[in-house]
Protein backbone atom coordinates (compact mmCIF):
# COMPACT_ATOMS: atom_id res chain seq x y z
CA UNK A 1 0.00 0.00 0.00
CA UNK A 2 1.50 3.12 -1.09
CA UNK A 3 1.65 5.91 1.54
CA UNK A 4 2.65 9.17 2.22
CA UNK A 5 3.63 8.77 5.80
CA UNK A 6 7.02 10.38 5.42
CA UNK A 7 5.47 13.27 4.09
CA UNK A 8 2.49 14.38 6.83
CA UNK A 9 1.25 12.55 9.46
CA UNK A 10 -2.67 13.39 8.03
CA UNK A 11 -4.73 10.00 9.33
CA UNK A 12 -2.26 8.09 11.05
CA UNK A 13 -3.65 7.64 14.31
CA UNK A 14 -6.89 5.92 12.00
CA UNK A 15 -3.98 3.77 10.39
CA UNK A 16 -2.83 3.09 14.17
CA UNK A 17 -5.81 1.90 14.95
CA UNK A 18 -6.05 -0.39 11.84
CA UNK A 19 -3.03 -1.64 12.30
CA UNK A 20 -3.44 -2.56 16.18
CA UNK A 21 -4.25 -6.33 16.47
CA UNK A 22 -7.15 -6.29 18.70
CA UNK A 23 -8.58 -2.81 17.90
CA UNK A 24 -12.66 -2.88 16.61
CA UNK A 25 -11.43 -1.25 13.37
CA UNK A 26 -9.08 -4.03 12.64
CA UNK A 27 -11.49 -6.32 13.32
CA UNK A 28 -14.37 -4.80 11.62
CA UNK A 29 -11.66 -4.97 8.90
CA UNK A 30 -10.72 -8.31 8.76
CA UNK A 31 -14.43 -9.41 8.65
CA UNK A 32 -15.20 -7.53 5.69
CA UNK A 33 -12.56 -8.72 4.13
CA UNK A 34 -13.62 -12.37 4.27
CA UNK A 35 -16.99 -11.08 3.01
CA UNK A 36 -15.73 -9.27 0.30
CA UNK A 37 -12.67 -11.43 -0.68
CA UNK A 38 -13.42 -14.11 -3.52
CA UNK A 39 -12.78 -17.58 -2.50
CA UNK A 40 -9.59 -18.03 -4.43
CA UNK A 41 -8.19 -15.39 -2.83
CA UNK A 42 -9.20 -15.81 0.76
CA UNK A 43 -6.71 -17.23 2.56
CA UNK A 44 -7.29 -20.41 4.82
CA UNK A 45 -5.17 -19.68 7.55
CA UNK A 46 -4.68 -16.13 9.40
CA UNK A 47 -2.14 -14.27 8.30
CA UNK A 48 0.81 -13.34 10.51
CA UNK A 49 1.98 -10.15 11.77
CA UNK A 50 5.78 -9.24 10.70
CA UNK A 51 6.98 -9.93 13.42
CA UNK A 52 5.62 -13.31 14.08
CA UNK A 53 6.80 -14.60 10.69
CA UNK A 54 8.62 -17.69 11.21
CA UNK A 55 12.54 -16.76 9.89
CA UNK A 56 14.70 -19.39 10.94
CA UNK A 57 14.83 -23.35 10.61
CA UNK A 58 14.22 -23.31 14.11
CA UNK A 59 11.35 -21.70 14.02
CA UNK A 60 10.23 -23.79 10.72
CA UNK A 61 10.92 -27.12 12.09
CA UNK A 62 10.00 -28.95 9.01
CA UNK A 63 11.51 -27.85 5.28
CA UNK A 64 10.33 -28.49 2.04
CA UNK A 65 10.65 -32.11 1.49
CA UNK A 66 9.96 -33.47 4.59
CA UNK A 67 7.51 -36.12 5.34
CA UNK A 68 4.62 -35.24 7.44
CA UNK A 69 1.52 -36.65 9.12
CA UNK A 70 -1.49 -34.90 9.26
CA UNK A 71 -2.94 -35.29 12.91
CA UNK A 72 -6.12 -33.19 13.15
CA UNK A 73 -8.77 -32.46 10.53
CA UNK A 74 -10.44 -34.26 7.99
CA UNK A 75 -7.31 -35.37 6.28
CA UNK A 76 -6.33 -36.87 9.70
CA UNK A 77 -3.50 -39.59 9.14
CA UNK A 78 -2.44 -38.62 5.54
CA UNK A 79 1.37 -38.59 5.16
CA UNK A 80 2.14 -36.11 2.76
CA UNK A 81 5.29 -33.99 1.63
CA UNK A 82 6.12 -30.18 2.26
CA UNK A 83 6.48 -28.60 -1.43
CA UNK A 84 6.86 -25.25 0.21
CA UNK A 85 6.49 -22.69 2.85
CA UNK A 86 3.44 -20.30 3.14
CA UNK A 87 5.30 -17.37 4.95
CA UNK A 88 2.52 -14.82 5.33
CA UNK A 89 0.51 -17.41 7.43
CA UNK A 90 3.38 -19.71 8.98
CA UNK A 91 1.84 -22.62 7.33
CA UNK A 92 2.77 -25.58 5.61
CA UNK A 93 2.12 -26.42 1.74
CA UNK A 94 1.51 -30.39 0.95
CA UNK A 95 1.31 -32.09 -1.73
CA UNK A 96 -1.60 -33.64 -3.60
CA UNK A 97 -2.24 -36.33 -0.49
CA UNK A 98 -2.82 -33.06 1.62
CA UNK A 99 -5.86 -31.09 2.28
CA UNK A 100 -7.14 -28.57 -0.89
CA UNK A 101 -9.79 -26.42 -1.53
CA UNK A 102 -11.87 -26.15 -4.80
CA UNK A 103 -12.75 -23.19 -5.83
CA UNK A 104 -13.88 -21.15 -8.91
CA UNK A 105 -11.26 -18.76 -10.59
CA UNK A 106 -12.57 -16.35 -12.81
CA UNK A 107 -11.26 -16.44 -16.43
CA UNK A 108 -8.43 -13.49 -16.33
CA UNK A 109 -6.68 -15.67 -14.17
CA UNK A 110 -7.39 -18.95 -16.11
CA UNK A 111 -3.65 -20.42 -16.29
CA UNK A 112 -2.69 -22.44 -19.89
CA UNK A 113 -4.12 -25.35 -20.21
CA UNK A 114 -6.76 -24.94 -17.75
CA UNK A 115 -10.66 -25.96 -18.68
CA UNK A 116 -12.41 -25.47 -15.84
CA UNK A 117 -13.69 -22.50 -13.32
CA UNK A 118 -13.28 -25.01 -10.58
CA UNK A 119 -10.05 -25.20 -9.69
CA UNK A 120 -8.36 -27.24 -6.69
CA UNK A 121 -5.42 -25.35 -4.33
CA UNK A 122 -3.63 -26.44 -1.68
CA UNK A 123 -4.22 -25.30 1.66
CA UNK A 124 -1.60 -24.35 4.13
CA UNK A 125 -1.48 -26.31 7.07
CA UNK A 126 -0.24 -25.21 10.56
CA UNK A 127 2.96 -26.63 12.32
CA UNK A 128 0.06 -27.73 15.20
CA UNK A 129 -1.81 -29.89 12.43
CA UNK A 130 1.33 -32.03 11.17
CA UNK A 131 3.81 -33.93 12.56
CA UNK A 132 6.97 -34.91 11.06
CA UNK A 133 7.21 -38.77 9.77
CA UNK A 134 11.09 -40.32 10.13
CA UNK A 135 12.66 -43.78 8.84
CA UNK A 136 14.51 -44.59 12.31
CA UNK A 137 16.35 -47.54 13.15
CA UNK A 138 14.28 -49.87 14.50
CA UNK A 139 15.72 -51.51 18.11
CA UNK A 140 14.20 -54.78 17.91
CA UNK A 141 15.49 -55.74 14.18
CA UNK A 142 18.94 -53.83 13.53
CA UNK A 143 19.14 -52.65 10.62
CA UNK A 144 16.18 -52.51 9.16
CA UNK A 145 14.17 -48.96 9.19
CA UNK A 146 11.01 -48.09 10.86
CA UNK A 147 8.68 -45.31 9.75
CA UNK A 148 7.36 -43.59 12.43
CA UNK A 149 5.62 -40.38 13.39
CA UNK A 150 7.70 -38.59 15.55
CA UNK A 151 6.21 -36.81 18.77
CA UNK A 152 8.21 -33.81 18.88
CA UNK A 153 11.97 -32.62 17.52
CA UNK A 154 14.62 -30.77 19.23
CA UNK A 155 17.75 -29.29 18.11
CA UNK A 156 21.04 -30.25 19.40
CA UNK A 157 24.76 -28.89 18.36
CA UNK A 158 25.21 -27.74 14.48
CA UNK A 159 27.01 -28.82 11.67
CA UNK A 160 27.87 -28.04 8.42
CA UNK A 161 25.15 -28.93 5.92
CA UNK A 162 26.71 -28.70 2.10
CA UNK A 163 23.24 -28.54 0.58
CA UNK A 164 22.09 -26.33 2.62
CA UNK A 165 25.49 -24.90 2.21
CA UNK A 166 25.06 -23.38 5.57
CA UNK A 167 25.14 -23.99 9.16
CA UNK A 168 22.04 -26.27 10.58
CA UNK A 169 21.19 -27.79 13.69
CA UNK A 170 21.02 -31.74 14.23
CA UNK A 171 17.48 -32.58 14.42
CA UNK A 172 16.65 -35.14 17.23
CA UNK A 173 13.61 -36.50 18.38
CA UNK A 174 12.64 -35.41 21.49
CA UNK A 175 14.51 -36.60 24.51
CA UNK A 176 16.33 -38.76 22.47
CA UNK A 177 19.38 -37.56 21.87
CA UNK A 178 21.00 -40.24 19.41
CA UNK A 179 17.98 -40.53 17.31
CA UNK A 180 18.71 -37.74 14.29
CA UNK A 181 16.28 -37.18 12.25
CA UNK A 182 18.44 -35.86 8.99
CA UNK A 183 17.23 -32.79 7.47
CA UNK A 184 15.86 -33.34 4.00
CA UNK A 185 17.82 -32.51 0.29
CA UNK A 186 16.71 -29.13 -1.10
CA UNK A 187 15.56 -29.00 -4.38
CA UNK A 188 18.60 -28.59 -6.64
CA UNK A 189 18.61 -25.33 -8.11
CA UNK A 190 21.08 -24.96 -11.13
CA UNK A 191 24.13 -22.25 -11.53
CA UNK A 192 23.10 -18.93 -13.01
CA UNK A 193 24.91 -18.23 -15.94
CA UNK A 194 27.08 -15.96 -13.94
CA UNK A 195 28.45 -18.35 -11.08
CA UNK A 196 31.62 -18.93 -10.29
CA UNK A 197 32.13 -22.89 -9.96
CA UNK A 198 32.79 -23.40 -5.93
CA UNK A 199 36.36 -25.43 -7.13
CA UNK A 200 37.91 -22.34 -8.89
CA UNK A 201 36.57 -20.02 -6.03
CA UNK A 202 38.47 -22.40 -3.59
CA UNK A 203 41.25 -22.49 -5.76
CA UNK A 204 44.21 -20.73 -3.98
CA UNK A 205 46.24 -18.36 -5.99
CA UNK A 206 48.35 -16.31 -3.49
CA UNK A 207 51.10 -17.97 -1.00
CA UNK A 208 52.53 -15.90 1.80
CA UNK A 209 56.38 -16.02 0.84
CA UNK A 210 57.74 -14.03 4.14
CA UNK A 211 55.93 -12.19 7.16
CA UNK A 212 58.39 -9.51 7.15
CA UNK A 213 58.49 -8.41 3.35
CA UNK A 214 55.36 -7.14 2.11
CA UNK A 215 54.27 -8.73 -0.77
CA UNK A 216 52.99 -5.59 -2.47
CA UNK A 217 56.25 -3.69 -3.84
CA UNK A 218 56.25 -0.03 -2.41
CA UNK A 219 56.14 0.94 -5.82
CA UNK A 220 53.45 -0.73 -6.70
CA UNK A 221 51.45 0.73 -3.64
CA UNK A 222 50.26 3.78 -5.29
CA UNK A 223 48.20 1.89 -7.58
CA UNK A 224 46.26 0.71 -4.94
CA UNK A 225 45.94 3.01 -2.78
CA UNK A 226 45.20 6.44 -4.22
CA UNK A 227 47.62 8.95 -1.69
CA UNK A 228 46.18 11.59 -3.20
CA UNK A 229 42.37 10.27 -2.07
CA UNK A 230 40.16 12.97 -0.11
CA UNK A 231 39.58 10.68 2.20
CA UNK A 232 43.31 10.05 3.12
CA UNK A 233 44.13 13.97 2.43
CA UNK A 234 42.42 15.03 5.99
CA UNK A 235 42.36 18.48 4.61
CA UNK A 236 39.55 20.20 2.25
CA UNK A 237 40.36 22.09 -0.87
CA UNK A 238 39.03 25.75 -1.70
CA UNK A 239 36.47 23.96 -4.28
CA UNK A 240 35.29 21.41 -1.94
CA UNK A 241 34.85 24.12 0.85
CA UNK A 242 32.75 26.01 -1.99
CA UNK A 243 30.77 23.15 -2.32
CA UNK A 244 29.81 22.48 1.01
CA UNK A 245 29.43 26.01 2.39
CA UNK A 246 26.00 27.83 1.08
CA UNK A 247 26.93 31.24 -1.00
CA UNK A 248 25.65 34.23 0.51
CA UNK A 249 22.50 35.87 -0.43
CA UNK A 250 23.27 39.22 -2.49
CA UNK A 251 22.66 42.02 -0.49
CA UNK A 252 19.23 44.15 -1.14
CA UNK A 253 18.94 47.52 -2.36
CA UNK A 254 17.32 48.84 0.56
CA UNK A 255 20.09 46.73 3.52
CA UNK A 256 23.26 48.32 0.83
CA UNK A 257 21.34 51.99 1.49
CA UNK A 258 21.24 51.10 5.50
CA UNK A 259 24.55 49.95 5.48
CA UNK A 260 25.69 53.07 3.43
CA UNK A 261 24.24 55.31 6.32
CA UNK A 262 25.15 53.29 9.26
CA UNK A 263 28.61 54.54 7.93
CA UNK A 264 28.10 57.82 7.01
CA UNK A 265 26.85 58.07 10.33
CA UNK A 266 29.71 56.42 12.35
CA UNK A 267 31.60 59.06 10.41
CA UNK A 268 29.80 62.38 11.52
CA UNK A 269 31.35 63.73 14.64
CA UNK A 270 30.92 63.02 17.98
CA UNK A 271 29.77 64.79 20.77
CA UNK A 272 31.68 64.67 23.51
CA UNK A 273 31.61 65.30 27.01
CA UNK A 274 34.48 67.39 28.05
CA UNK A 275 36.10 68.44 31.28
CA UNK A 276 34.27 71.67 31.65
CA UNK A 277 31.13 70.04 31.38
CA UNK A 278 32.09 67.30 33.76
CA UNK A 279 33.18 70.70 35.86
CA UNK A 280 29.29 72.66 35.02
CA UNK A 281 27.71 69.35 36.50
CA UNK A 282 29.77 68.72 39.59
CA UNK A 283 29.28 72.26 40.49
CA UNK A 284 25.64 71.55 40.01
CA UNK A 285 25.59 69.30 42.48
CA UNK A 286 27.73 70.49 44.71
CA UNK A 287 25.48 73.56 45.25
CA UNK A 288 21.85 71.76 45.07
CA UNK A 289 23.46 69.84 48.20
CA UNK A 290 24.88 72.71 50.11
CA UNK A 291 21.67 74.71 49.56
CA UNK A 292 19.67 71.60 50.49
CA UNK A 293 22.51 71.36 53.64
CA UNK A 294 21.48 74.99 54.45
CA UNK A 295 18.28 74.41 54.60
CA UNK A 296 17.87 71.67 57.37
CA UNK B 1 35.52 75.58 47.43
CA UNK B 2 34.06 76.13 43.70
CA UNK B 3 37.50 77.09 42.81
CA UNK B 4 38.54 73.70 43.02
CA UNK B 5 37.71 70.72 40.64
CA UNK B 6 34.10 69.76 40.89
CA UNK B 7 34.81 66.70 38.34
CA UNK B 8 34.82 64.07 41.44
CA UNK B 9 30.87 65.14 42.04
CA UNK B 10 30.18 63.89 38.32
CA UNK B 11 32.08 60.89 39.21
CA UNK B 12 29.54 60.14 42.05
CA UNK B 13 26.46 60.32 39.93
CA UNK B 14 24.35 57.10 39.37
CA UNK B 15 25.30 55.37 36.32
CA UNK B 16 22.15 56.13 34.34
CA UNK B 17 23.19 59.96 34.70
CA UNK B 18 26.92 59.54 33.69
CA UNK B 19 26.38 57.35 30.76
CA UNK B 20 23.67 59.98 29.81
CA UNK B 21 25.70 62.50 30.39
CA UNK B 22 28.40 60.85 28.27
CA UNK B 23 26.12 60.27 24.90
CA UNK B 24 24.39 63.79 24.99
CA UNK B 25 26.96 66.29 26.68
CA UNK B 26 25.07 69.61 28.03
CA UNK B 27 27.74 71.37 25.71
CA UNK B 28 25.46 70.91 22.94
CA UNK B 29 22.24 73.05 22.39
CA UNK B 30 19.47 70.56 21.68
CA UNK B 31 16.98 70.98 19.77
CA UNK B 32 13.22 71.63 21.29
CA UNK B 33 11.65 70.60 17.97
CA UNK B 34 12.24 67.17 15.74
CA UNK B 35 15.04 67.46 13.59
CA UNK B 36 17.61 64.85 11.43
CA UNK B 37 18.67 62.08 12.89
CA UNK B 38 22.45 63.23 11.48
CA UNK B 39 21.77 66.75 13.14
CA UNK B 40 24.18 67.31 16.18
CA UNK B 41 21.37 68.96 18.25
CA UNK B 42 19.00 66.26 18.02
CA UNK B 43 17.18 65.41 20.88
CA UNK B 44 17.24 62.19 21.96
CA UNK B 45 13.67 62.56 23.77
CA UNK B 46 11.51 63.45 20.67
CA UNK B 47 11.16 61.64 17.62
CA UNK B 48 13.77 62.37 14.78
CA UNK B 49 13.75 62.07 10.77
CA UNK B 50 16.00 59.70 8.80
CA UNK B 51 16.95 61.36 5.31
CA UNK B 52 17.60 58.75 3.32
CA UNK B 53 14.17 56.83 4.10
CA UNK B 54 12.12 59.74 4.79
CA UNK B 55 11.24 58.18 8.07
CA UNK B 56 10.96 58.90 11.52
CA UNK B 57 12.52 57.21 14.04
CA UNK B 58 11.46 56.54 17.37
CA UNK B 59 12.80 58.79 20.26
CA UNK B 60 15.99 57.33 21.51
CA UNK B 61 15.16 58.04 24.85
CA UNK B 62 11.18 56.50 25.48
CA UNK B 63 8.53 58.93 27.97
CA UNK B 64 9.40 56.85 30.90
CA UNK B 65 13.11 56.54 30.56
CA UNK B 66 13.08 60.15 30.36
CA UNK B 67 10.89 60.55 32.94
CA UNK B 68 12.97 58.08 35.35
CA UNK B 69 15.91 60.22 33.91
CA UNK B 70 14.61 63.61 35.06
CA UNK B 71 13.50 62.59 38.13
CA UNK B 72 17.11 61.14 39.07
CA UNK B 73 18.55 64.56 37.73
CA UNK B 74 15.76 66.36 39.76
CA UNK B 75 17.59 64.58 43.01
CA UNK B 76 21.01 66.19 42.04
CA UNK B 77 19.69 69.36 40.70
CA UNK B 78 20.69 68.92 37.05
CA UNK B 79 17.62 68.70 35.38
CA UNK B 80 18.10 71.80 33.65
CA UNK B 81 21.43 70.17 31.43
CA UNK B 82 18.60 67.51 30.17
CA UNK B 83 17.85 67.96 26.57
CA UNK B 84 14.24 70.02 26.28
CA UNK B 85 10.80 68.02 26.60
CA UNK B 86 7.37 68.99 26.44
CA UNK B 87 6.53 66.97 29.45
CA UNK B 88 6.12 68.31 32.91
CA UNK B 89 7.34 67.58 36.35
CA UNK B 90 6.02 67.79 39.93
CA UNK B 91 5.52 71.93 40.75
CA UNK B 92 5.64 73.18 37.07
CA UNK B 93 3.29 70.06 35.92
CA UNK B 94 0.88 70.93 39.00
CA UNK B 95 0.80 74.93 37.80
CA UNK B 96 0.06 74.27 34.72
CA UNK B 97 -2.10 71.26 35.02
CA UNK B 98 -5.19 71.62 32.70
CA UNK B 99 -8.16 70.85 34.33
CA UNK B 100 -11.09 68.64 32.77
CA UNK B 101 -14.11 71.00 31.27
CA UNK B 102 -16.28 68.95 33.85
CA UNK B 103 -13.80 69.19 36.85
CA UNK B 104 -13.89 72.93 36.23
CA UNK B 105 -17.87 73.46 35.42
CA UNK B 106 -19.61 70.30 36.76
CA UNK B 107 -22.88 69.64 34.57
CA UNK B 108 -24.89 68.94 38.17
CA UNK B 109 -27.82 66.97 38.23
CA UNK B 110 -31.33 68.07 36.10
CA UNK B 111 -33.03 69.74 39.29
CA UNK B 112 -30.03 71.25 40.46
CA UNK B 113 -29.34 72.62 37.01
CA UNK B 114 -33.36 74.00 37.17
CA UNK B 115 -33.74 75.07 40.51
CA UNK B 116 -32.75 78.89 39.92
CA UNK B 117 -35.45 79.19 37.08
CA UNK B 118 -37.85 77.30 39.32
CA UNK B 119 -36.75 79.66 42.93
CA UNK B 120 -37.48 82.63 40.40
CA UNK B 121 -41.03 82.07 39.33
CA UNK B 122 -41.98 80.93 42.67
CA UNK B 123 -40.71 84.03 43.91
CA UNK B 124 -43.30 85.73 41.43
CA UNK B 125 -46.08 83.62 42.02
CA UNK B 126 -45.64 84.51 45.51
CA UNK B 127 -45.65 88.13 44.81
CA UNK B 128 -48.56 88.27 42.85
CA UNK B 129 -50.27 85.53 44.81
CA UNK B 130 -54.07 88.07 45.73
CA UNK B 131 -53.93 88.50 42.17
CA UNK B 132 -53.53 85.02 40.96
CA UNK B 133 -56.43 84.14 43.54
CA UNK B 134 -58.66 87.03 42.62
CA UNK B 135 -58.13 86.03 39.33
CA UNK B 136 -58.86 82.72 39.81
CA UNK B 137 -62.02 83.03 41.81
CA UNK B 138 -63.95 86.00 40.54
CA UNK B 139 -65.83 89.21 41.70
CA UNK B 140 -67.63 87.51 44.32
CA UNK B 141 -64.51 86.52 46.34
CA UNK B 142 -63.45 89.76 45.83
CA UNK B 143 -66.49 91.60 47.53
CA UNK B 144 -66.21 89.29 50.03
CA UNK B 145 -62.73 89.62 50.94
CA UNK B 146 -62.91 93.20 50.97
CA UNK B 147 -66.68 93.14 52.95
CA UNK B 148 -63.87 90.88 55.54
CA UNK B 149 -61.60 93.58 55.70
CA UNK B 150 -63.83 96.49 56.08
CA UNK B 151 -65.34 94.26 59.29
CA UNK B 152 -61.84 93.98 60.85
CA UNK B 153 -61.16 97.59 60.23
CA UNK B 154 -62.04 100.04 63.29
CA UNK B 155 -64.06 103.10 62.17
CA UNK B 156 -65.52 106.32 64.26
CA UNK B 157 -68.92 105.34 62.99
Amino acid sequence: MSSYKHLSKAGARFLEQVQAKNSNIAKQFAKYEGLTMPEFLKPSLPRVEESEKYKSVKQWKYMPGDRVVIVNGKFKGNVCAITQHDVHTNGYILDENGPTNTVPVPKQFWQQGQNSHMVSFPVPVSQADIKLVADLDDPETPGVAKTVAVRDIEFKGSYYDSDYKKIMPYRVVVGENNMVVPWPKPEFKPDGALATRSEIARQQTFWVESVVKNPVPEAALSTIRNPKSKYRRGTLTTKEISRLVAPKMPLTEAKKRYIEQRKELAALPKRKLTDEDQELIGDKVYQHFKKSFELQ
Amino acid sequence: MSGASMKHYFELLPVQLKNFFKKYPPNVKYSDKPTLITAMDANPFLPNKNPATGKYHEPKYSLRRMSDLYKLAYSYGIQDLLPPSKKLFFEEKYENKKFMKGVLMPKGHKHERLLEGKVAKMEEAIKNADKYILEAKGSKYKRRLEKKQNQNTRSWF
